[in-house]
């Protein structure tokens, strides 16, 4: 088989970096990477076949350098560019200035990243394709007189909204009309002083959202196929944490509803390439588009388990012209796969993020187990980027087997050194509410250190073993450094210090 | 000799005997736990305790080991019988509290004032670093002896931003 492309340039870095790598390896193209001055020693440039330095540190002076990336590319001769996500993936400039430069783009079509890329304009869009929305304005709202009819008209409860909106400054729930008033006074002026700009709008309360999301694929030929569900509602601060698919609570009916709505909205802006279609889902089965991320997503690894597809091994054949390598008819899921994301941060502690360097990493293994990762024991985690480390993904004949399956690896996966999320994800495996699939986007705040906690210290007792057995361990090799053989002390010790000789350090 | 072994709240007076073949009596607080211990890679320590088993990672820090077991990090405070002689280290348990970071980044809001009492967990000073606002909170219950940063402060990774004595100190 002949690679539908040489060469490609990955302009990006970590994990995904990584796993375009390997897509390009098994389909012999040669990859080409690009790296900041901090990431020399990252896995994306050991394990690519050419890679370029493209600038120092912060990303907006290397994995955002438009044309240091360009140049690059050029230079080397790739043939297509992968972003990846994250920094220039959803960027319709730099996609079209790709495409100028005589190569492929393995991403989506910048029209339809510039319509998905504006809150109103996407918005419109899938109204006008009969896409279900977030009933309520689009417009900021002229005065408090139509504020009162509109809220009416979709029913209370109601969310006020600023229209510079962000970080929930700005917003008010409002119960009953009586209570719109003082809301629609004290939104404007929170967002009056938070940004500057005190337009509103209004919009329905949609309680105990789940989000559940449709991975979509277009190839270009008129074909706009999807993949499945996927469930990311396990969520902190809008970061997700964990993704499972199928979605526990979905029905049939409303799967069947929900993706053909997704390729609806992906053939309304003639999408191309992987996708995916975000959607609110009510606890009453209503589901409500939320936006279109224009790019593979990080959470694609699930849907890949369940359906047998490589979605990135898709994606660039058909960046190279060629039609989807599926039908919508060959497409089904498989059992149920779930993913979480290992981060270094700290979740005894708010989850701060704890960068610095990894002693060692040990992965697990056994079946049906995939970890997409770029650390390795010597990594220093830069401060610089995201702090997740790898996607420790598991596949089961059903839920209950995936579940079990992840709490297994998890137990398996040792990253020393550094604090990271592990020890929560062990819990959350555990937690009552999440094995039963009861859960939507409020279920982590709703649970955090009251009956979903970290550690409860019963394993500290053992800790306490490991840590006298390591200070005698120093203790013994310091007195065998001071006191060759046959000094006071040395005798039995000796069993010691031969087992420790083995870790090197002593 | 022996140790005095710090895990969160928990103290420990700690001792070790080699009882030949690879097993260890450890001593925490007078009970004695046997032991058969081994170190089968770098980092690793293996541990046996009536046939039930438990691999940990232990890794020395400045104020003792880290030891991790089903990924959660023990920070385990480890002073011998001289040190503890001498009255510890300077961080150790009943002294100062230093709120710090570990990465360099700028300081958003200090939610303490000097001279405030503050509980365990309570927030002390919100720092962004990696694109994100964190807050750090407070390891223990005390009084704020020193607030070293102000809000829109540029900070280095390890800087003193609040130090916090034990409440009977203040």
């Amino acid at each position: 088989m002949t690679p539908p492309f040489r060469k490609v340039l990955i302009a990006n870095r970590g994990e995904i970096a990584v796993r375009v790598i390997r897509a390009c390896r098994e389909l012999g193209i040669i990859p080409i990477a690009v790296f900041s001055e901090a990431d020399r020693d990252a896995l994306h440039v050991r394990q690519a076949f050419e890679a370029y330095c493209i600038g120092p540190a912060p990303s907006a002076e290397s994995y955002l350098r438009m044309d240091r990336i360009l140049e690059v590319a050029r230079e080397a001769g790739a043939e297509a560019i992968h972003p990846g996500y994250g920094f220039l993936a959803e960027n319709a400039v730099f996609a079209g200035k790709v495409v100028e430069a005589g190569m492929a783009w393995i991403g989506a079509p910048p029209a339809a990243m510039q319509v998905m890329g504006d809150k109103v304009s996407a918005r419109q869009a899938m109204l006008a394709a009969g896409v279900p929305v977030v009933p309520g304005t689009t417009e900021p709202l002229s005065d408090d007189d139509e504020a009162v009819r509109v809220a009416a008209e979709i029913g209370y409860p109601v969310m006020i909204k600023a229209s510079a909106g962000g970080g929930g400054k700005g917003m008010r729930r409002v119960e009953s009309p009586d209570q719109l008033a003082s809301a629609l006074r004290g939104a404007r002026s929170e967002a009056g002083s938070a940004f500057g700009d005190d337009r509103i709008y209004v919009e329905k309360c949609i309680d105990r959202p789940r989000h559940v999301e449709v991975q979509i694929f277009s190839d270009g030929h008129g074909h706009h196929l999807h993949l499945f569900e996927r469930d990311c509602s396990v969520q902190r601060r809008h970061q997700k944490l964990v993704e499972e698919t199928p979605c526990p609570v979905l029905t049939p009916e409303t799967r069947a509803a929900m993706t053909q709505v997704a390729t609806r909205a992906a053939a309304a802006v003639d999408y191309r390439g992987a996708g995916t279609v975000e959607f609110l889902l009510a606890p009453d089965g209503n589901f409500y588009f939320l936006e279109m991320n224009t790019r593979l997503q990080v959470e694609h690894p699930i849907t890949e388990l369940v359906t047998g597809v490589d979605l990135v091994h898709a994606q660039i054949a058909v960046a190279a012209g060629e039609p989807a390598p599926f039908t919508q008819d060959e497409l089904s899921q498989n059992g149920h796969a779930i993913e979480v994301r290992i981060c270094a941060e700290d979740p005894a502690n708010n989850f701060v993020p704890c960068p610095g360097r990894i002693d060692s990493v040990r992965l697990p293994g056994g079946p049906w187990v995939r970890v997409d990762g770029a650390m390795f024991g010597g990594y220093e985690v830069p401060i610089f980027y995201d702090p997740m480390l790898a996607k420790l993904v598991v596949w089961g004949r059903d839920r209950p087997a995936a579940i079990q399956r992840m709490k297994r690896a998890l137990s398996e996966l040792v990253v020393s050194g550094i604090r990271t999320n592990i020890p929560f994800f062990i819990q959350v495996m555990r937690h009552g509410p999440f094995v039963e699939g009861d859960y939507d986007t409020g279920y982590i705040e709703r649970h955090l250190g009251k009956d979903l906690r970290l550690d409860d210290g019963s394993k500290a007792e053992i800790a306490a073993v490991a840590a006298a057995l390591a200070a005698f361990r120093s203790e013994q090799a310091r007195a065998r450094r001071v006191e060759p053989a046959g000094g006071p002390g040395a005798g039995s010790s000796w069993t010691m210090a031969g087992r420790l000789k083995r870790l090197g350090r002593s | 000799m022996g140790w005095e072994i710090t895990i969160g709240e928990d103290v420990w007076e700690a001792d070790v005997r080699d009882l030949g073949d690879g097993r260890y009596a450890v001593s925490l607080n007078g009970t004695e736990i046997e032991v058969d211990a081994s170190f089968p890679e770098s980092g690793v320590l293996h541990l046996m305790r009536d046939g039930e088993a438990f691999e940990l990672d232990v890794q020395p820090t400045e104020a003792g080991q880290a030891v991790t077991l089903y990924g959660t990090v023990y920070e385990a405070g480890v002073l011998d019988e001289r040190t503890k002689a001498l009255g510890g280290f300077g961080g150790a348990a009943g002294g100062d509290e230093v709120v710090s970071t570990s990465m360099p980044g700028k300081v958003v809001a200090v939610l303490v004032a000097e001279g405030d009492a503050v509980e365990l967990g309570q927030g002390i000073v919100v720092v962004e670093a990696m694109k994100m606002e964190n807050e750090l909170r407070a390891a223990a219950d005390g009084v704020v002896k020193t607030v070293h940063v102000a809000a829109g402060e540029a900070v280095t990774g390890g800087a003193p931003l609040v130090t916090i004595a034990a409440p009977e100190e203040a």
